[in-house]
């Protein structure tokens, strides 16, 4: 063998090393064996309906909207490439969720070494939280992508300056930037690193501040670093300011914000100091989801982490510029903790994935600074029991996230005999119910139970809407959706007292996970002219 | 020992101070609600929890306001030439082999002092001591009796030398040459009693009780010991101490009638108006415990000694400045908290066995507790420049038998006598931690009852983490029992070579 082909073998090798191949397979593996064990639920489908437009479409349905453009716009050609089924929507995630174990990979190694990234690539591919949103028709497995590719980046760059590395740290984090609005926490961490780095550094002493003020130029000369930094922050900055300016400034979204709290709901700011929510945040990610039953008892665990600060007492002071980072880039998890004692829904942990990125990487650390005999005994175990738990949430039908729409409107579907009539809440979930229920069957989605405030009065108004669609039916298929059924099922008995007060008995009840089926019969004297708001 | 580098000095004592007044926040703000706020359940479990907490919020507030003053002393080097001044070193021996005495009486001769006479003190009066001695040129002291024990063995020399200075050393404790240098200079300020230097351990590499018991000692001999110093409240600690003969004189000498002897003479030198100093540099290193037994009887004579003071001789803090006053308070306050931990051991079971637990809506213990737990590990973790570590802790904590047979010793007075550990070195037996053995299968047995009676509820598996806890500081004695040395076998040979020998008082019944 020539000694060129030899030294592109090497250099194959050390790339892409064949214990990294192995990890990526079994990560491959436990990725598309579940994708389709579980079906949509409902913010994927609100990903079709946000897509499948036109490009320009697309573009502009997200002004206004919680989320930046990237992922629809991607998505919006993926689906023409491939359709909207099950598994074409989600292999779009999963194509990302895999790049994303090869860039932790990558970004161990940049950050310190091959061994580190080893790990971290293995800690992606076996964690049951990363399966789940790389199985998900969301924007989550991108941000984790470009999360790794930020990190990376700014750490070569930093250490080599090569023009190369700037460049693609700002494409990364850029990318990052118009794929979630939570990645600016990752952003805000990186940047506070850097002016750490520069007064740690002492490049600047305390007393030059006054100084630098008056001629920001000193700081370029002392650290010649940041010239390059601010190009490559600084343009995808300025362009998601821009998107920002559009899509924000004066849309529904800040009014959203104003009065009724990031668009969740009109409850009043409290200070709550949610340490619960927080915990539940930690347990999603390390665990995944669960049995409602489980995921409370774990987060009830939350002691484990006093012991778990306690034995890092001695570690506190790393030398490392890369653990340094890695601190800081992690800093925005108590910022948006902070912001979530305003608003519980803030803390919803798949907004934290930028964030998990360098955890990801200090955790590998962790393991890889072990002696090689326990972090080997130790990653296994890991492993085997990230698959039992990976099982766990994919097939245990009482897992929270699972929303078992698919089942319950199939169900329908096939027990559906002419003249029945569908009525689903809330209303929002016709998507879920566009997609999974022929349109051939009339449905009609009504104002939910007071919950999200679109409807306060609901008594009456569902009362009178339902005395509008319903007619003369015989059957009525009620379908009722939660995000949370411990919360929200209370809320669901209006619409159900309704159907008993008109002469309608219950003829059937299925209770799926987060989904609810009544099938009620009877027949109704003095019907109203149908009409309304079908599909 | 913790040095802060003098670059770093200011900014580290700001930072501590800023720690200081964030953990007293977080420490008020979570008393006040478990005082007025939280809803009683089981109110003998409340009480319980509520006096562990104060006494631990005590404790840490007594910490916060030490790092907060801590001084660096920086004495000038001793002018030797222009006084007379002579000093006396004592190396005190009883039983230890010629192998350990040897360096140190080796050292002490090193040292750099135009006048200084070094004497070993040997109650164990060994030929092959004395000879060791005559050879390298110290002088040897032996007593006709061994009453007073270690006081009674200095009290008989400095009736038979005259230097103006006794240097202190355990028979294991290698001086420095420097030693002298570094420490005589304080005594210019003719109210200086005694100058104590740190004491560090030279077998940490090599046994794992010994490198856990420095690391212990580590946070006491750095900031804790520098705001002692700033609040004229350093104690002696019996070795790598030097005295000015004129003071123990003035005292009566090292009393005898105490079994920390190093402790109760700081007092009585504080009350008659001396002062005392701390020079944090390490100036000498010594052999730690080499096994749990030894740690658990070095830990029971101190324990003991502090409390017989504090319960039993008049109020200590009579006669001396406040701050003095509260140092020594918290000094002899520290033995109580091992039965601040068993509390803590006590509740998680309370509530698996018995379903009774200290306060009801438990969600809300997390939001009050966690901010204050977390800033306390901070400081702290701070305080020590980041080199606490978790073995540190354990020790500390789980030292709670040994804690509490102190107390019960000092409270009915019970006789004690001396015990002379085996010179085989380590020994691996589980009995020093039998107690631990116990409370792992209680930690144990109610977790798998609690699961059994009550399910995977919340509550339940709240208790099982802090079981766990438990069980991970509870867990480490119950493993250096059975095996003291570090696993690398060419550790471990050398571990056994210099197994120390060394003399220690415990109670007749035992740890």
């Amino acid at each position: 063998m020539s000694t060129f082909i030899r030294d592109r073998v090497d250099a194959m090798r050390d790339a892409m090393p064949p214990g990294l191949l192995l990890v990526a397979a079994a990560g491959l593996i436990l990725r598309l064996s579940t994708i389709r064990v579980r079906g949509l639920w409902l913010d994927e489908t609100v990903t079709i309906d946000q897509t499948v437009h036109s490009l320009a479409k697309t573009i502009e349905r997200q002004v206004g909207n919680v989320h930046p453009p990237l992922f629809h716009v991607l998505m919006h050609f993926w689906i023409r490439l491939w359709g909207t089924s099950e598994l074409a929507l989600r292999s779009f995630s999963l194509v990302f969720g895999m790049a994303a174990i090869f860039a932790a990979f990558w970004a161990g190694r940049a950050l310190y070494d091959r061994r580190t990234g080893l790990i971290a690539a293995g800690v992606l591919a076996f964690s049951p939280y990363h399966i789940w949103y790389s199985q998900e028709a969301r924007m989550y497995s991108m941000m984790m992508l470009f999360g790794l590719l930020s990190l990376g980046f700014l750490a070569l760059a930093m250490r080599e300056g090569a023009r190369g590395q700037w460049a693609g740290y700002g494409v990364a984090t850029g990318l990052g930037m118009f794929t979630h609005y939570f990645f600016l926490l990752l952003v805000a961490g990186e940047v506070a690193y850097l002016g750490w780095h520069v007064l740690h550094g002492r490049r600047i002493g305390r007393a030059e501040i006054a100084k630098v003020l008056r001629r920001p130029a000193l700081l370029f000369e002392r650290e010649p670093r940041l010239r390059p930094l601010l190009v490559a922050l600084g343009i995808p900055a300025a362009l998601n300011i821009a998107w920002m300016a559009r899509a924000v400034v004066g849309s529904a979204l800040v009014s959203s914000i104003s009065n009724e709290g990031l668009g969740y709901g009109q409850a009043a700011p409290s200070l709550a100091l949610r340490f619960n929510d927080v915990a539940q945040v930690i347990v999603e990610m390390t665990v995944g989801f669960h049995a409602g039953k489980l995921m409370y008892a774990l987060v009830a665990m939350w002691p484990l982490l006093v012991y778990f600060l306690l034995a890092m007492l001695d570690r506190g002071k790393p030398q490392s510029p890369s653990t340094m980072l890695l601190l800081f880039a992690t800093a925005g998890m108590p910022v948006a903790w902070l912001a979530g004692q305003w608003q519980g829904q803030v803390l919803a942990s798949r907004y934290f994935m930028a964030l998990a990125a360098p955890v990801v990487i200090l955790v590998a650390r962790l393991a890889a600074e072990m002696r090689p005999r326990t972090s080997a005994v130790l990653l296994t175990a890991g492993a085997l029991l990230a698959v039992g738990l990976w099982a766990d949430q994919s097939f245990d039908r009482a897992n929270l996230m699972r929303y078992d729409y698919r089942e319950a409107l199939q169900l329908v579907a096939q027990r559906h005999q002419d003249g029945d009539v569908v009525v689903f809440e809330p209303f929002y979930t016709d998507v879920l119910v566009d997609y999974y229920l022929p349109k051939s069957i009339p449905s009609y989605g009504f104002p939910q139970y007071g919950e999200y405030g679109m409807v306060r009065d609901a008594k009456v108004q569902i009362g009178q809407d339902l005395d509008r669609v319903v007619g003369p039916s015989r059957r009525i298929w009620l379908v009722l959706g939660y995000q949370n059924i411990a919360r929200m099922r209370g809320d669901a008995y209006n619409t159900e007292k309704w159907f008993v007060r008109n002469g309608y008995h219950v003829a059937e009840h299925r209770m799926l996970n987060q989904v609810e089926i009544i099938r009620y019969e009877g027949q109704r004297q003095g019907f109203m002219v149908p009409g309304g708001t079908g599909r | 020992m913790i040095e802060i580098p003098v670059e770093r000095r200011a900014r580290y004592l700001r930072n501590c101070r800023i720690l200081a007044i964030a953990s007293s926040l977080t420490a008020l703000l979570y008393l006040k609600w478990l005082l007025f706020d939280a809803r009683p359940e089981n109110p003998l479990l409340f009480y319980l929890l509520v006096t562990a907490e104060v006494f631990n919020v005590i404790q840490a507030a007594g910490f916060w306001y030490t790092i907060s003053i801590q001084k660096w002393t920086e004495p000038l080097p001793a002018d030797f030439a222009s006084s007379q001044e002579t000093i006396d070193v004592f190396i005190t021996v009883c039983g230890e082999p010629a192998e350990i005495v040897e360096p140190t009486i080796r050292g002490a001769l090193a040292m750099r002092h135009p006048r200084k006479k070094v004497w070993v003190l040997d109650d164990g009066r060994s030929p092959e001591i004395e000879w060791l001695a005559r050879r390298l040129g110290a002088g040897y002291l032996v007593r006709a009796n061994r009453r007073g024990a270690k006081a009674g063995n200095i009290n008989a020399a400095l009736a038979r030398t005259t230097g103006h200075f006794v240097l202190i050393l355990d028979a294991d404790h290698v001086p420095k040459p420097q030693f002298l240098e570094r420490t005589l200079g304080l005594f210019a300020d003719r109210r200086v009693a005694f100058v104590q230097t740190p004491q560090v351990y030279a077998n940490r590499s090599s046994n794992r009780v010994a490198a856990g018991s420095h690391e212990q000692q580590a946070l006491f001999y750095g900031p804790i010991l520098r705001g002692k110093s700033a609040a004229g409240a350093v104690f002696s600690c019996g070795t790598n101490v030097v005295f000015r003969r004129s003071a123990l004189a003035a005292v009566g000498g090292m009393p005898e009638d105490s079994i920390t002897e190093d402790l109760r003479v700081s007092l009585i030198l504080a009350r008659a108006g001396y002062r005392s100093e701390y020079v944090p540099l390490v100036l000498a290193e010594g052999m730690g415990p080499v096994d749990v037994a030894g740690y658990f009887s070095q830990q029971a004579r101190w324990a003991r000694g502090g409390l017989e003071i504090m319960l039993r001789r008049r109020p200590f803090f009579f006669g001396m400045g406040l701050p003095a006053g509260v140092q020594y308070g918290l000094s002899f306050a520290y033995w109580f908290t091992g039965w601040a931990y068993l509390s803590y051991l006590v509740l998680p079971v309370a509530y698996l066995l018995f379903g009774q637990r200290p306060v009801q809506v438990p969600n809300q213990y997390p939001a009050y507790f966690l901010p204050y737990i977390v800033t306390t590990m901070l400081t702290m973790a701070y305080a020590a420049d980041f080199r606490l570590t978790y073995r540190a802790v354990w020790f500390t904590l789980a030292s709670f038998p040994v804690h509490i047979g102190a107390l019960r010793s000092a409270i009915l007075g019970r006789a004690r006598r001396f015990v002379v550990t085996s010179k085989a070195g380590a020994i691996r037996s589980l009995r020093p931690a039998r107690v631990h053995v116990l409370v792992l299968a209680v930690l144990g047995l109610a977790a798998v009852l609690g699961f059994a009676r009550m399910g995977l509820t919340p509550a339940v598996m709240n208790n099982v983490a802090f079981v766990v806890g438990h069980t991970s500081i509870v867990y480490g004695f119950v493993r250096y029992s059975l095996k003291p040395e570090e696993e690398s076998a060419g550790v471990m040979e050398t571990a056994e070579e210099r197994a120390p020998v060394r003399a220690a008082i415990v109670d007749e019944e035992g740890v």
